[in-house]
């Protein structure tokens, strides 16, 4: 989807919350369902099926856990501590085994549809090397609409119904609504069904804040990414097209560049979507929450992507932590390593579950499942180095917490967050790796002073623009950071700084957008996954 | 506030009030950036997207009698001044490449504030453009806008605005000599048979995207008395059966004459070895000279067009532009050679 595709969206939404609006506040989820339907029909056609087959495969599933788990606590009272043991395992055997089935399904669905060709390719690669002539068809796969996002919802509806986090929904319809919210189908937030349902099922009456809220929202959405994302990735297309063509310097600039690209173009859409969702009075999860001045990688994917990374955690990291060979690997690094190592490498057996699912999640390419091991590599040498930074900083004291090293640890950050970026970017693994070195060993600095940066596909006035731009997203940020919320008080403030504000922003949108006959549209980066 | 509070206006007034306020605002602001990133002339210099199809503002008033609106194809199959110069007849190509339906009739609309044309000549391959159904769609609202509000296509002017443009407003000078012709001498032959089984077209109708702006043009030529008929020009490359059948079709519905010169190639006599500039896309200046020929004899026996050498001041204004004309052809063959 690029931005065409979303101003399309916002009429839509629009459309829906005036229906939304006449309709009684008891039915108004209705409204929402009819319009996530429409949506999702006019987007996907036909390929709504494979959503409806979640959805009815997710409902079954649930009512069927909810239904056992009840069964067995009516059958427990009678029954004797053995009796119980027993059937308990038995009840939980079998639920697995409901949960498992549908997981797999839906699963399966998925990786059929976003994996199928690329492992084709690379069984028939296999053959190739031991002179046996099979290829694997490709198939002309269509991927339907959000299937990344919204199959995640339903397996954590699941699971959360499994471990009997809450009762399962008895109403297909409503089900249906949660998994299909036209507002999270493009690029998430990944809901929860416990913290989302109960507000999309309950009418929300209009008040001033939430729609003056949403809109701005909404606005400050495009702001990030027309005036920011869509003009910046100018200079991105340009020097990763052509690396070759450029010195380290400007491939460093570059990879800055598409880092910002990258958090303006994703966090903008979520704001967009956040925003609409705002207008008819539901909170969707928080998404990002200042990434950039985490001091650690762990930190800063506990900052972005928030529901992607919150999901692994709970239904990746836990399930496989909780899981029979992992508490006996456990028990076995307790019994023979030291302290340290039965607590690292039982984690890092969770942990590497969690960053090859994040990475693969992203697409279907040795460069994303890289990508994943990237940071899965740099929390274990965090992990394992991390006695050794507590006693050199003890020997030096060195406040590791204060401003110096804290700003120290935020730029180390920033930097391995720079080449995780540049690797998701390139167009393959060998790109990235040529356009590393490239970077390190061909530092041409006179192309600072030359100007190249304003050849790369954009003139100074783009480029002032950019840096406008974001420097005031920096501000927003660092205020946020420092517990003020710009945006919230501009929504909560009198006329003259409600007013100012928003209609700065729509004109600063329509004049300095980068958007029209001199730009083409630039597709949202996230909707692709 | 406290005058409306003293009134006695109840809340939902006030609110009313306050929205119609907002939008007040935002409206005035929105026509100032409009006023002020209006290009000052109607040159690409002054961020005029296409300049050669709008030099129509600057000829004579009500000097032309012959538009010709359509795609590349029109402006590089029709030459104004080959016309002029044999038949007396003046006209102007307002030719874009891509052109959407909406484009050409808003480019109509625009020529007949500055112009009375007696004849409109369609060009027919901008009735399938390059692009999928839904690009039609997105690229036929976004021109619809664009001619609404021309903040949104000129917005990106903000980096040139200069207090001279805020304090003058726009006057459009420039003159295209050749008359909205692309004129280009070079010779890159192309071989026919060789691309046309390159061509897919699985279309049954035009998009209606297309045909609801086309109908609009031709209600809007009727409606000021003027002829129209529609012309393929020669472009070998994207010519398919099925296009000139579903045109004909719409031709004779709304009783339109209808010239397909691929369809006939034997009328204008091409070339492809000699006529055209880029392996068969476009015709060069030569194909025009053939095309144009055979348009002005056409349009002799078929319209009835003035001759317009008799008006002795326009006849100095063309025959000027002729003679630059021929100088751009002939710097251009010996650049080229």
């Amino acid at each position: 989807m690029n931005y065409t595709s979303y101003l399309f969206f916002f009429g839509f939404a629009v459309i829906v919350f005036m229906i939304y609006s006449l309709v009684p506040v008891k039915r108004r989820w209705i409204v929402l369902l009819a319009g996530s339907a429409v949506f999702y029909a006019a987007n996907s056609g036909f390929l709504i099926i494979y959503l409806f087959i979640t959805t009815l495969s997710s409902f079954f599933c649930g009512k069927k856990l909810t239904k056992m788990a009840d069964d067995f606590k009516a059958a427990k009272k009678e029954l004797s501590k053995e009796e119980k043991k027993q059937l308990k395992e038995k009840v939980t055997k079998r639920k697995k085994l409901v949960a498992g089935a549908v997981i797999i399904l839906n699963l399966g669905i998925l990786a059929f549809l976003k994996y199928y060709n690329f492992f084709g390719e690379q069984v028939s690669n296999l053959f190739g090397l031991f002179g046996i002539n099979m290829t694997m068809p490709v198939l002309k796969l269509l991927l339907p609409l959000g299937i990344s996002y919204y199959t995640l919802q339903a397996i954590g509806y699941i699971v959360d119904t499994y471990r009997g986090k809450y009762r399962a929904e008895t109403n297909f319809a409503k089900l249906a609504l949660f998994l299909s919210f036209f507002p999270q189908m493009t690029e998430g937030p990944i809901g929860r069904y416990d913290a989302l349902m109960p507000q999309l099922y309950e009418g929300h009456r209009y008040t001033n804040e939430d729609f003056t809220g949403g809109v701005t929202l909404v606005l400050w959405g495009f702001f990030k990414k027309l005036i920011i994302s869509d003009r910046i990735s100018f200079i991105v297309g340009t020097v990763f097209d052509d690396y070759y063509s450029y010195s380290g310097v400007t491939i460093a600039i570059a990879a800055a560049c598409y880092t910002i690209q990258l958090y303006t173009d994703f966090s903008g859409c979520i704001d967009i979507m956040t925003g609409i969702a705002r207008m008819f009075g539901i909170r969707l999860a928080e998404n990002f929450r200042q990434p950039f001045f985490s001091r650690s990688v762990g930190e800063f994917w506990r900052r972005w992507h928030i529901t992607l990374g919150t999901w692994f955690k709970d239904y990746v990291f836990y399930s496989v932590s909780l899981s029979e060979p992992f508490m006996k690997l456990s028990k076995f690094a307790s019994k023979h390593m030291g302290k340290f190592l039965a607590s690292v490498i039982p984690s890092s057996v969770a942990l590497f579950s969690v960053w090859i699912c994040t990475g693969i999640w992203h697409g279907a390419s040795y460069k994303y499942a890289a990508y994943g091991l990237y940071y899965f590599g740099l929390m274990m040498v965090g992990t394992l180095l991390e006695p050794v930074f507590a006693f050199l900083a003890e020997k030096t004291k060195a406040n590791r917490k204060g401003y110096f090293w804290g700003t120290l640890a935020m730029l180390r950050t920033l930097v391995f967050v720079g080449i995780g970026m540049m690797m998701f970017r390139a167009d393959t693994l060998m790109d990235f790796f040529y356009m590393f070195i490239r970077m390190v060993t061909t530092a041409d600095f006179s192309e600072i002073l030359s100007g190249t940066i304003f050849t790369l596909g954009t003139d100074k006035h783009d480029f002032l623009a950019i840096a406008v731009g974001t420097v005031i997203m920096l501000v927003v940020a660092i205020m946020k950071e420092r517990g003020v919320d710009v945006l919230s008080k501009i929504v909560k403030g009198r006329i003259y700084i409600k007013w100012p504000v928003m209609i700065g922003l729509i004109v600063a949108i329509i004049v300095f957008g980068a958007y029209g006959k001199n730009y083409g549209a630039v597709d949202n980066i996230y909707a692709q996954f | 506030m406290e005058k409306i509070k003293a009134w006695g206006i109840s809340s939902p007034v006030k609110k009313y009030v306050r929205g119609v306020s907002f939008f007040i605002i935002l409206l005035l602001l929105l026509c100032i950036a409009n006023y002020v990133t209006l290009p000052r002339n109607n040159t690409k210099k002054s961020g005029i997207y296409n300049e050669n199809a709008w030099g129509f503002y600057t000829e004579p008033k009500d000097s032309i009698d012959v538009l010709v609106i359509g795609n590349s194809d029109a402006y590089s199959a029709f030459s104004p001044l080959e016309i002029w110069n044999e038949f007396g007849i003046t006209s102007y190509v307002s030719g874009q490449g891509n052109i959407m339906m909406a484009e050409s009739y808003n480019a109509y609309l625009e020529a007949v504030k500055y112009q009375k044309p007696k004849l409109v000549i369609i060009e027919t391959d901008s009735f399938f453009p390059n692009f999928d159904e839904n690009e039609i769609m997105i690229n036929t609202l976004a021109d619809t806008v664009y001619n609404a509000v021309p903040l949104f296509k000129y917005h990106d002017r903000w980096k040139y605005v200069t207090l001279h443009d805020i304090l003058n407003p726009p006057e459009y000078k420039w003159r295209s000599y050749s008359k909205g012709q692309y004129v280009s001498s070079k010779i890159d032959a192309y071989v026919p048979s060789k691309h046309k089984k390159e061509i897919e077209f699985d279309k049954t109708d035009i998009d209606p995207f297309i045909s609801f702006y086309l109908d609009l043009l031709i209600k809007e030529v009727r409606n000021n008395d003027a002829e129209i008929m529609f012309v393929r020009f020669p472009c070998d490359k994207s010519y398919v059966p099925e296009k000139h059948d579903i045109i004909q079709k719409y031709a004779d519905e709304y009783g339109i004459r209808f010239i397909d010169m691929d369809h006939n190639p034997e009328i204008a006599g091409i070339d492809w070895k000699k006529d055209t500039r880029d392996k068969g896309t476009h015709l060069n200046v030569y194909g025009a000279r053939k095309v144009s020929k055979y348009m002005g004899n056409y349009m002799l026996d078929n319209f009835k067009l003035p001759d317009r050498r008799n008006d002795e001041e326009l006849k100095k204004l063309w025959d000027e532009d002729y003679k630059t004309y021929l100088l751009v052809i002939d710097t251009m063959n010996k650049r080229l050679k």
